[in-house]
């Protein structure tokens, strides 16, 4: 697969990919946990992949290096699209690619200190080939007795935060059936399409979900 | 509104929870429920 990237790489351009942080607060408080938005901006018409990329391509990554103590949760990715190709079907990301992270503040963080938010995002993006990229992502923050919020990046972060999935506030039911395939059922709910996008590809296969019915049924 | 979903070739076969995004019409929600066995799904 290597040594097929690499020849693609050689008779097309890597598309342009830009990553940013984005820190909500100008000051941070040892103890406290807050979320951090991290941007891919991913030219036209190029896309990277969700956590589960489907039936082809690799996950978008993050790594952090951080100071002792320091933590960052897994990032919360976007809703997808499915990108279908004949039989193929991926689950990706196009254009400005919102993702979030959660950070903790180690409780010996030293009022007064400064920290380099450092990580680097790592992608898969294609279109008729594929061309892996990386980029790193840094913002200095500094720690304090109390959270300043940073009102232009809050801002930022809130419309950043509102492309995540919603949890959902319907009666869910999943079962399986003698054939192992799966039956999902969201109680109140009435709709013309549905698709079900599975966090992990051991779980369903990526190809259409199976429409059955759909009723306001409570 | 019920969805049949193909279980996956990958995998052991033994998913106790589904976890994943629900997209109905421009809407998107985050779903997260056990998987009921036979017998919890009567009402």
């Amino acid at each position: 697969m290597l040594a097929g990237l690499l020849s693609v790489a050689l008779i097309q351009d890597a598309p342009d990919v830009s990553a940013e942080l984005v820190v909500p607060y100008s000051v941070v408080r040892a103890g406290e946990t807050f979320p951090v938005g991290v941007r891919l901006d991913v030219e036209e018409p190029w896309h990277v992949y969700w956590v589960n990329p489907g039936d082809t391509g690799i996950q978008t990554r993050m790594k952090w290096y951080l100071p002792d103590g320091w933590r960052v949760s897994e990032p919360m990715f976007p809703s997808p699209k499915k990108y279908v190709d004949g039989d193929i079907v991926s689950y990706v990301h196009e254009g400005k690619v919102d993702f979030v992270v959660w950070v903790t503040v180690p409780e010996s963080a030293r009022s007064g200190s400064s920290v380099d938010l450092k990580g680097v995002v790592s992608w898969l993006a294609c279109i008729e080939s594929c061309i892996p990229g990386s980029a790193e992502v840094q913002s200095l923050v500094r720690v304090g007795r109390q959270m300043i919020p940073d009102l232009g990046k809050s801002e930022r972060l809130a419309a950043m935060r509102s492309g995540l999935p919603k949890r959902i506030d319907r009666e869910v039911r999943v079962w399986r059936e003698g054939s192992g395939d799966f039956k999902l059922e969201v109680r109140g709910v009435s709709a013309e399409s549905a698709f079900f996008f599975s966090e992990s590809a051991d779980w369903v296969e990526p190809g259409p979900s199976k429409w059955l019915r759909s009723r306001m049924d409570g | 509104m019920t969805l049949g979903l193909k279980r996956s070739p990958y995998g052991d076969g033994n998913v106790k929870r589904l976890r994943g995004v629900l997209q109905v019409g421009r809407e998107n929600f985050w779903v997260d429920a056990p998987v009921l066995e036979r017998g919890e799904t009567q009402q």
